[in-house]
């Protein structure tokens, strides 16, 4: 989810008329597991979160970090900073002075 | 989806007149046609009213065999199957190499080189569900991409006013490999086989049928390639990809998905054919395949498609490396 928003994942929009040009899974870029490396996760459990015994919930944290990670990756690689999700090879293309 | 008739044929001859018409459409694996009817892609006029399956016809269009070193491949043989067979990827890997990297390996299993090199063209303004664009390609009047969003679309300029792009991963390798596509009323070279009609993407009549592809051997000391840049790698149709034959002081590069047809970079063949295989010299090929390129401005929240020149460039350079 978090490196679909990073790299992929945009709504496209017709400049004229307003109405969605990519509302498939098609043109809306949704990344499958054949896309994904390998995933390894490690649970800290701290026991500070607001819930009863300390526990938080963790379903959603990673879509709120990958893909800034990636963006930092992204820097790592090429030495520029791309400023828009998603980062599209437009986007890096133009970054890197490209275009 | 609307209601259609749909004919199973025994033979060839049942099959053109049944398409003579013009009022049909025939089927093989169906991937790109039952996507397009169920969405409603086409507009009232253009809708077909039977579907004619070629799957039954006998002896079957389904094989690949190799004939004095020409390879023959029928039409409605599974992409899987060219993918998978040593035979393609010993003597023209480019083909198998394509034939891999189309779509996932679900409509690999479905889908046909026939179906492929017939599919329709991509555009978004083209394939809105319900005929939302009545654009050129169904007998409007004007491409909606022109004054769009035209991120994938052609970098060569419009063909008779359309601007989507012809998005077949095997088409490009079969220009490079000189092949042939056999019909049931002619021979056609694969590249003057693409064109822009309405609403198709080849130059078929009503009522043609491809049967056969046929790709000579290629001479010894040429070797072939295929690459393919795409935004997945599991399931996407190419923002660009090239595919090349080159050795023995000749060479034939193609890209697609970057015009109405797949386009023969003359230049980049130029600059290659004879010369050494390495870094410097592919790069130069890469840049003179782009060259007389139109770009399509930014504008708004569209950026354009001039990035897309670096990627072919790229991809140019990358299946010359890959022939060495």
């Amino acid at each position: 989810m978090g490196i679909g928003w990073g790299l992929n994942e945009e709504v496209i929009k017709d400049p004229t008329t307003g109405i969605n040009l990519n509302d498939n899974l098609i043109d809306y870029r949704w990344l499958t597991m054949n896309d994904i490396g390998p995933i390894d996760y490690h649970l800290v459990e701290g026991g500070l979160g607001l819930g009863p015994y300390g526990t938080s919930g963790i379903g959603e944290c990673v879509g709120a970090s990958s893909h800034g990670v990636m963006m930092n990756a992204i820097y790592n690689a090429i030495g520029k900073h791309v400023d828009d999700f998603p980062a599209t090879p437009q986007k890096i293309l133009k970054a890197l002075g490209k275009i | 989806m609307r209601m259609f008739e749909h004919v199973n044929v025994t033979t060839l001859d049942e099959a053109v007149a049944a398409l003579a018409k013009g009022d049909a459409a025939v089927n093989a694996g169906g991937t790109d046609l039952i996507g397009t009817l169920r969405i409603g892609v086409l507009s009232d006029d253009l809708y077909p009213k039977s579907i004619v399956n070629i799957k039954s016809i006998s002896p079957s269009l389904d094989y690949i065999k190799e004939e004095g070193g020409m390879l023959k491949i029928g039409a409605c043989t599974l992409l899987e199957d060219i993918a998978k067979s040593s035979v393609v990827h010993e003597g023209w890997t480019a083909l198998a190499e394509a034939a891999h990297k189309t779509a996932s390996p679900h409509i690999r299993e479905m889908g046909t080189i026939g179906g492929n090199i017939c599919q329709l063209n991509r555009c978004w303004y083209f394939r809105k569900r319900d005929n939302w664009f009545n654009c050129l390609r169904k007998g409007g009047n004007m491409c909606y991409a022109m004054a769009g969003d035209n991120r994938y679309h052609s970098i060569f300029g419009a063909l008779k006013a359309c601007l989507a792009v012809n998005p077949s991963d095997t088409a490009p390798a079969l220009v490079a490999l000189g092949a042939k596509i056999v019909t049931t009323a002619r021979t056609i070279e694969a590249e003057d086989f693409w064109d822009m009609t309405i609403p198709g993407s080849t130059v078929l009549a009503n009522g043609e049928i491809v049967t056969e592809i046929q790709v000579p051997a290629l001479a010894s000391g040429v070797k072939s390639a295929f690459v393919k840049f795409a935004l997945r790698k599991s399931i996407d149709f190419p923002v660009v990809n090239c595919a090349a034959a080159i050795g023995g002081g000749d060479a034939r590069i193609c890209l697609n998905a970057v015009y109405n047809k797949p386009v023969r970079a003359t230049a980049a063949e130029e600059a290659i054919a004879g010369a050494t295989i390495d870094e410097a010299n592919a790069e130069a090929a890469g840049a003179a395949a782009v060259t007389g390129n139109i770009v399509l401005p930014a504008m708004g929240n569209n950026p354009g498609n001039k990035w897309k020149i670096q990627i072919a460039k790229g991809m140019v350079k990358k299946a010359i490396l890959a022939c060495a």
